[in-house]
């Protein structure tokens, strides 16, 4: 289905240990995979099986213990820290399960980060925000702040920040984990549908089932071990 | 042992915290302590030298009538009935008066009390050496002047000068005694012989009561001229004995109110911190008691401590304020009196009690409060709380409402206080719309009303106008400086295209907590404020004073005032001493009950006023008859002639009826002293026993032999540059050591924003963590956390320099109104000085937390809450 040339994102033998004053805990155990550009990707697995580890790592968030990591074929381990942010910056989306967002901004302000964080004019930043809020359904809500919005509406938000910057990849942390099944939902349909517009590769980290179901690929992760591998369809 | 362990772990685990909170709060306990030490150790001073200073008297018995210019007498048969009643131990009939004594060429002021030797020594019961020629020093006096027995001392007096040999040496008690408030340097005791002071004996008496507590005042039997003082009750109750205290406590209240202000905010910071984990033990079934037991326990950890420390440290610089204090007195010299003794130093338990509440009743107040609230919800209320969430205060339209209210009426009722039923409309309006844009309108147009209504000169300067006025700067300046950060955050998005994102970040954290910001600035505001005014308007005194006698006194650099205790009701010229050049005369006496001077043909010639238009005048007033009329206001009118009583300045000085031609007039502000007329001397009544004063031009060679000839003569020689010298040195001393009090303050502002900056980074790693997650550079976000911090010092400073200079510059236009145009000073240099070493060392301070921030990780961070 998908060839050599469009592999995205390559990690060889994951390890990652987190060494606390009393405990080893070893969170990745020879993890290896490849994502494609425009794949849907489900990393499935219980609590604390490495899923958001294995996230981490994959999104050059965090360091493993061992291992390496390639995107694009730009190894990350050779990256310096500012290197690796910029990357984010450039190729990356983000949605999280608590949404994250900056509680003092507003709605577009939250949205425009990423385009000023590349360091875009304020006014394209602005416009360019407004438009995609505009796709989200959200442009009434452009003043108000965070708190003032449901779980949806916030997590659509997010969602709004992810792509504004037209990014290679989405990484959702479940993202429906505080939100009711019905929301839910339509956060991972909307999720989808970008990603089919924009063919943007969607990783998304779950312990649902029924949300892992409608990826292209699900990878099964247990105790800190990539166990099995299911193409869906 | 659970409750004091849950209570205990924080204070322990977040030590930083800890450390960063007691050195922001332990200012308040530190300057109370420090402060009112210095009224304890007046106090125990004052007991310490009862016995000393009045040994064995309890009171006196003076006539009614008397005063310190001239004495009645004390009825002998009122003595005898004194000396006769069972509550009298003993009875001392005296003179009384001040005068100086001589030895070799050093002169002392002391009280001089003519007795006979016979009372004296069973008064005192010793065997007192007092007959004619003798005299009897008490020991300070003679330690003053390095007596000896059988020196011969000259004793000046105001009817003449003896000279009489030191039979005795008073080592204490009342042969010792200083005046009934200790004011003397030390007493003398004469024989009623060799006394010049008055002719009147005995016109006091001094009494040695049995038990002074307990009798009667009414079977004394005195006759009703006579009163009776309690000199001890008088001596250790004086409202003197706390002035100094209260003065330095009142100096310190901006350093202390920052210090309040930070107790306020992070003691409700830390009582909120409390409330989710307080929240799981009531889930589990910890008790209400035991809830709030946590809470006061923790406010004891914290701000008990801190109180404490601040209590210990404020002994130790009450300590040194004492010292400080006494020396700066004795800077200013007297030739005649000698210097202030250092009083022990004493911390009273009501101080170290009182420091000790300052520091920890508000604190108490909070956590209780707190710990109610919590107790009185539901535990899965507790469990939700978001301790940095943006809530904004639901609406207060109803306090809205009511401050417009209030505003209208008292506009409509009160008109004199019409500016302040102004500030409640505009608070009123300002917290319903919450506009930055109508919130800086508004500013502007207070500063604009107070030049133009509500200007200084178009108002009755009355202290209910300014202090609606200072009411009206100050919140002016506080909106202004508050409400710009929109307008900021705006202005940084369009004039920065790029690198907008720390300017996002750290305006928008200053934006979304108005209220929080203004408390943390107001931190370093107060005491900036106080910094400038206590540093301003003292300065300004003094360049006035300056300015106007920078040549001298209309041009004289010698004053010579004559003694009123001299002469009786007689007024004689004062000599001319060889080395007095341009010598010349002016008599002060009453007009109306206003100041009225009698110049003479030397003063006409010679004097130079350097606002003279004409000169005219000077040969006008030769005329007898003629005055010149002093303006109190520019369009105050002159009338053509004046009339009215002539009276002396003293008490029974005499009278007369005045009748004067008005020959031209003078602007009040022009000459500083507030003289309202001007005659020549042929027009003063020979029955008026007037002021003389000597004026005129004496070189710094020949000044200590005028000093001593005069003082000799029992006048008051005055060089003006000395005097001056000495007392600017005084004001800029007490500036100086006041303003160094308050620096104080600044270490609560200090300690509040670097436990901010803490606080904040720990409390936003989660929105710091995603930043750097979805690409934000760790120095974008150090930068923007720089520029919240900053704002708040900025705001902060900026408030207090803008309050600080109008409030300044409208109390030295208050004090100086009727005085003549002058040119407000700001000390500017040392404003900039202190403001940079604020933004110096709050950068020093936020070094640590922006490290903190480059160190987290979003891994971490995002991990923590989930």
């Amino acid at each position: 289905m998908y060839s050599e040339n469009s592999v995205l994102i390559k990690a060889i033998d994951l390890n990652k240990i987190y060494n606390d004053k009393r405990v080893k805990v070893e969170a990745l155990k020879n993890v290896s995979l490849t994502i494609h550009k425009g794949e849907f990707i489900a990393i499935l697995g219980p609590s604390g099986s490495g899923k958001t580890t294995l996230l981490n790592c994959l999104a050059a968030i965090d360091y493993p213990t061992a291992g390496e990591v390639y995107f694009k074929g730009i190894p990350f381990q050779n990256l310096k820290e500012e290197e690796r942010t910029a990357f984010r910056a450039k190729n990356m989306g983000f949605v999280f399960q608590f949404f994250n967002l900056v509680p003092v901004l507003t709605v577009l302000e939250n949205v425009e980060l990423p385009l000023l964080i590349l360091g875009s004019k304020n006014k394209e930043a602005k416009e360019k925000a407004y438009e995609v809020l505009k796709k989200l359904k959200l442009e009434s809500k452009v003043d108000r702040f965070p708190y003032e919005l449901s779980g949806g509406e916030q997590q659509r938000v997010a969602i709004g920040r992810a792509i504004v910057h037209s990014p290679e990849v989405i990484w959702a942390d479940e993202p429906t984990g505080n939100l009711d099944s019905e929301t839910g939902e339509k956060i991972i349909d909307l999720l989808e549908q970008i990603r089919e517009e924009n063919g943007t590769t969607l990783v998304i980290v779950t312990h649902d089932l029924n949300i892992a179901k409608k990826a292209d690929r699900i990878l099964f992760i247990r105790d800190g071990v990539l166990k099995e591998h299911f193409e869906i369809g | 042992m659970f409750t004091l362990k849950f209570a205990l772990r924080n204070f322990i685990k977040k030590w930083e915290l800890t450390i960063l909170l007691i050195i922001g709060a332990i200012i308040p306990s530190l300057l109370t302590v420090s402060s009112l030490s210095l009224n304890d150790s007046i106090q125990a001073y004052r007991h310490s030298q009862i016995e000393r200073n009045f040994g064995e008297v309890d009171a006196y018995i003076v006539n009614n009538n008397s005063n310190m210019f001239f004495s009645f007498p004390v009825s002998q048969m009122a003595l005898d009935n004194l000396k006769e009643s069972r509550y009298t131990k003993n009875v001392l009939s005296v003179s009384e008066n001040l005068g100086r004594l001589e030895k070799d060429n050093k002169f002392l002021e002391v009280l001089i009390l003519a007795t006979n030797e016979e009372d004296l020594s069973s008064f005192v019961d010793e065997n007192v050496v007092l007959k004619p020629g003798k005299v009897v020093v008490g020991k300070d006096a003679a330690e003053k002047l390095a007596l000896n027995l059988q020196d011969i001392v000259t004793v000046h007096m105001s009817g003449g000068s003896r000279n009489l040999e030191v039979s005795y040496i008073g080592e204490s008690g009342f042969l010792n005694y200083k005046g009934d408030m200790g004011q003397y340097p030390g007493s003398i005791f004469v024989c009623v012989e060799d006394f010049s002071g008055s002719f009147i004996f005995p016109s006091k008496a001094y009494v040695d009561f049995v038990d002074s507590e307990k009798f009667n005042i009414e079977e004394l039997n005195l006759p009703p001229n006579l009163e009776i003082v309690f000199l001890k009750d008088n001596f250790l109750n004086s409202p003197m004995n706390e002035a100094l205290g209260y003065i330095m406590f009142a100096f310190n209240s901006f350093a202390l109110l920052s210090g309040i202000i930070l107790i306020i905010v992070f003691g409700n910071s830390l009582a909120n911190e409390q409330e989710k984990n307080v929240g799981i033990l009531r889930i589990l079934g910890l008790k209400r008691t035991k809830v709030m037991f946590i809470f006061f326990l923790q406010t004891i950890f914290y701000f008990g401590f801190s109180s404490i420390i601040g209590c210990i440290l404020g002994g130790q610089i009450g300590k040194q304020l004492l010292k400080k204090l006494v020396l700066i007195a004795n800077s200013i010299p007297y030739d005649s009196r000698s210097g202030f003794t250092l009083p022990p130093f004493v911390i009273s338990p009501k101080t170290i009690f009182i420091g000790f509440m300052i520091g920890i009743i508000i604190p108490l107040i909070i956590f209780i409060k707190k710990g109610l609230e919590i107790t009185l919800s539901s535990p899965i209320d507790s469990l939700r709380k978001d301790i940095e969430e943006y809530n904004p205060h639901s609406s207060v339209g109803w306090l809205c409402f009511i401050l417009i209210l209030i505003g209208i009426l008292i506009t409509i009722l009160f008109k004199e206080f019409a500016i302040l039923g102004l500030i409640c409309i505009s608070l009123g309006f300002i917290i319903w719309l919450k506009n930055p844009y109508l919130n800086v309108s508004l500013s502007i147009l207070f500063i604009i009303l107070s030049k133009t209504i509500f200007d200084v000169a178009k108002n009755s300067f009355s202290f209910n106008f300014i202090f609606q006025r200072i009411a009206l700067l100050v919140v002016s300046s506080i909106l202004f400086f508050t409400s710009i950060i929109p307008i900021l955050k705006k202005l940084s998005k369009s004039f920065s295209a790029k690198k907008s994102l720390p300017y996002l970040l750290g305006f928008s954290y200053v934006e979304r907590f108005p209220l929080r910001v203004l408390l943390l600035s107001l931190m370093f505001g107060t005491v900036i404020f106080g910094i400038i005014v206590i540093a301003s308007v003292p300065s300004n005194l003094v360049k006035f004073v300056d300015s106007y006698t920078n040549e001298g006194l209309f041009g004289y650099n010698f004053v010579v005032v004559s003694n009123p205790f001299k002469n009786g009701n007689d007024t004689q010229d004062i000599l001319v001493h060889d080395g007095i050049n341009r010598p010349s005369r002016v008599n002060v006496a009453l007009l109306n009950s206003e100041l009225i001077v009698f110049v003479d043909d030397s003063f006409l010639e010679t004097v130079e006023l350097p606002f003279e238009e004409n000169n005219q005048w000077r040969e006008d007033l030769k005329k007898p008859g003629s005055i010149i009329y002093g303006k109190f206001i520019d369009d105050e009118e002159v009338p053509d002639k004046v009339n009215g009583v002539l009276s002396s300045i003293f008490p029974l000085g005499g009278n007369s009826k005045g009748m004067y031609d008005v020959v031209g007039y003078f602007y009040l502000k022009d000459v500083v002293i507030p003289i309202r007329y001007v005659a020549h001397v042929n027009s003063i009544p020979v029955n008026i026993k007037s002021l003389e004063i000597l004026l005129g031009n004496a070189n710094n060679s020949n000044i200590n032999e005028l000093n001593k000839s005069y003082m000799s003569d029992f006048d008051y020689p005055i060089f003006l540059e000395d005097i001056l010298n000495s007392v600017f040195n005084g004001v800029d001393n007490i500036i100086s050591l006041t303003t160094s009090m308050l620096y104080l303050g600044l270490i609560s502002g200090f300690s509040g924003l670097a436990l901010y900056s803490f606080r904040s980074c720990k409390l936003r790693s989660r929105v710091i963590g995603t930043l750097i997650a979805i690409g934000a550079n760790s120095k974008d976000i150090i930068q923007g956390f720089m520029i919240e911090n900053f704002t708040i010092v900025s705001i902060g400073s900026l408030i207090g320099l803008s309050c600080g200079y109008l409030v300044s510059k409208d109390l030295v236009l208050a004090i100086f109104q009727f005085m003549g145009t002058f040119n407000f000073y700001f000390p500017i240099l040392k404003v900039v000085a202190i403001i940079i070493l604020v933004y110096l060392i709050s950068f020093f301070t936020l070094l640590i937390p922006a490290r903190q921030v480059s160190k987290i990780s979003p891994a971490e961070s995002m991990k923590e809450l989930e």
